[in-house]
């Protein structure tokens, strides 16, 4: 019998004694910072759909680095760097996760999925109902979006890189997916990571910026009624509507258009009444997206991977392009509360951060702290379904003006 | 740094308008969703009302036809006398049995009336 190697055998030691200083403790953190996600996301602090398994994906892939064998250090999970066809071939059929990485997330499809079972949920009647304060507070919403791009550039990125990680700013994931595929592929994994990581932290950050920004007793105005009765829209027309609005958008920004279709198509699902496809869409579609989602993002945080010096910066850029975001949606806010002769409340701004339905909830749940009477959901809603737009307007001008 | 600030806001202002011109899009979209024409499309009992809206003003406006511009000239001299010509302060009103009766000319709500209005055959 031949010698027994102890890192041989445990290549968990074996790799740790094989990395650098810096490796070893970026591993150790993203391996506690995982566990950490798993309980913050079971504390309901963070939304536990996408932080549970990211989380545990995050601490599984730090820990089980072994030695492949050529030598080099490496995983079965996945590896997101690969691109030649015929390496491509060979790594599919070792990496469990790289036939959905390759087939599903790189190319947006996982996001559109995401996209079909959140149009399923979406009502476009509050979008109908009040489509120009919506827009207008939903571009308010994208200011961090447009802010971070001179933030980008004094810190050293190109305007395409600036332009990639100022998306975060729209807190719409498949956006961020889709802008850094097109304008900085090299970048489009940190991002991804970076972006959806924030795109957590909006459920727990946001209503710290909310009490911090607005009083209690303007958070606590009742959303006042309109005066003349409009007429009710009934499913039909929502349907004819979704079919329009894709089409016109479609055809204004065909870059967006795979997203938009897929928004549009979950609504046209929800308003024809085809129950069992809607229950497909908006239940296994949806979550079993959104654990595979959860479960990529959480591998593709590999401690090799994300110490790319850049990394710092788009941790720093995307928090900023979030929380310019957040308080340009409220000030938006503020500025409809004056206009309406301080009738408005400024809460629903936030929800205009097109985070759906993550900030319209937030915004909710805040208000309903302060006064359980205020019902300001119809409002946040479509302002969140305008914030879903615009960001995808502002995705086709990116792609069209900056690649 | 200035270039790239000043070619931030153009595309601010850019997806501005471009969200303001959806957001009209929208609103005719509704509009156009929620008029009497397209709500009987979605509405059977809105199908029917307008049906049976159709029919009477076909027969209300088959009515008016035969009233002939001679005959009315004859029953309403004073409408035709004033200046020589039409009078545009009086106005002919018609009653449920058909007959024309000479009203003071009064405003009339156009949009509403614009909107039920018909073309005949």
């Amino acid at each position: 019998m031949e010698s027994l190697d102890f890192y041989k055998l445990f290549q968990g030691f074996g790799t740790i004694a094989a990395s650098s200083t810096i490796i070893i403790i970026a591993r150790f953190g993203l391996m506690i910072l995982g566990a950490l996600l798993v309980y913050l996301g079971k504390r309901g602090i963070l939304e536990p759909l996408l932080m549970i398994p990211m989380g545990i994906g995050m601490a599984a892939i730090n820990a089980g680095v072994m030695f492949m064998p050529d030598g080099t250090m490496g995983n079965l999970f996945l590896d997101p760097m690969v691109s030649e066809p015929d390496q491509l071939m060979n790594i599919m059929q070792i990496d469990f996760l790289q036939p959905i990485y390759v087939l599903m997330f790189s190319n947006g499809l996982i996001a559109c999925f995401v996209f079909m079972g959140i149009g399923a949920m979406l009502d476009v009647s509050y979008l109908l109902d009040r489509p120009f304060s919506s827009m207008f507070l939903a571009m308010f919403g994208e200011l961090g979006t447009f802010l971070t791009i001179p933030i980008a550039i004094y810190f050293g990125l190109n305007i395409k890189e600036a332009a990639s990680i100022a998306m975060v700013g729209g807190a719409d994931g498949p956006m961020v997916l889709f802008t850094s595929l097109s304008l900085a592929k090299h970048l489009f994994v940190p991002i991804t990571v970076v972006a959806y990581l924030y795109l957590g932290l909006t459920y727990g950050g946001y209503p710290y910026l909310i009490r911090l920004m607005i009083p209690k007793h303007i958070r606590a105005i009742k959303p006042e009624q309109p005066k003349r009765k409009k007429k009710p829209i009934n499913s039909g027309m929502k349907l004819t509507f979704a079919v329009l609005i894709c089409t016109v958008l479609s055809f204004l920004f065909p870059v967006a258009s795979p997203l938009f279709l897929s928004l549009f198509v979950g609504v046209a699902i929800k308003e024809s009444g085809l129950t069992n496809l809607l229950n497909f869409i908006s239940g296994p579609l949806l979550y079993g997206s959104t654990f595979l989602l959860g479960l990529l993002l959480g591998v593709l945080c590999e401690a090799s991977l994300l110490l790319d010096p850049k990394v710092l910066i788009l941790l720093i850029l995307g928090i900023a392009a979030l929380l310019i975001s957040g308080i340009g949606g409220i000030i938006g806010g503020y500025i409809l509360y004056f206009a309406s002769g301080k009738k408005y409340n400024p809460t629903i701004g936030i929800a205009a951060v097109s985070c759906v339905p993550t900030t319209a909830k937030v915004a909710q749940k805040e208000v309903s702290k302060v006064n359980p009477q205020a019902f300001i959901l119809p409002q946040a809603i479509g302002a969140n379904i305008s914030g879903v737009i615009t960001t995808a307007i502002i995705t086709g001008i990116y792609i069209t003006l900056l690649s | 740094m200035g270039d790239v600030f000043v070619k931030t806001m153009i595309m601010f202002v850019l997806a501005f308008i471009i969200s303001m011109v959806v957001a009209l899009l929208i609103y005719w979209i509704r509009r156009l969703l929620t008029s009497v024409r397209m709500n009987s499309f979605f509405d059977e009992k809105s199908k029917m009302l307008v049906k049976r809206a159709i029919s009477i003003h076909k027969i209300h406006h088959r009515q008016l036809s035969l009233i002939s511009s001679e005959i009315e000239k004859q029953e309403h001299p004073e409408l035709f006398d004033f200046y020589e010509g039409v009078n545009d302060d009086f106005e002919t009103s018609e009653d449920f049995h058909g007959s024309l009766k000479l009203l003071p000319r009064r405003k009339r709500n156009t949009r509403k009336h614009k909107n039920i209005q018909l073309k005949s055959k």
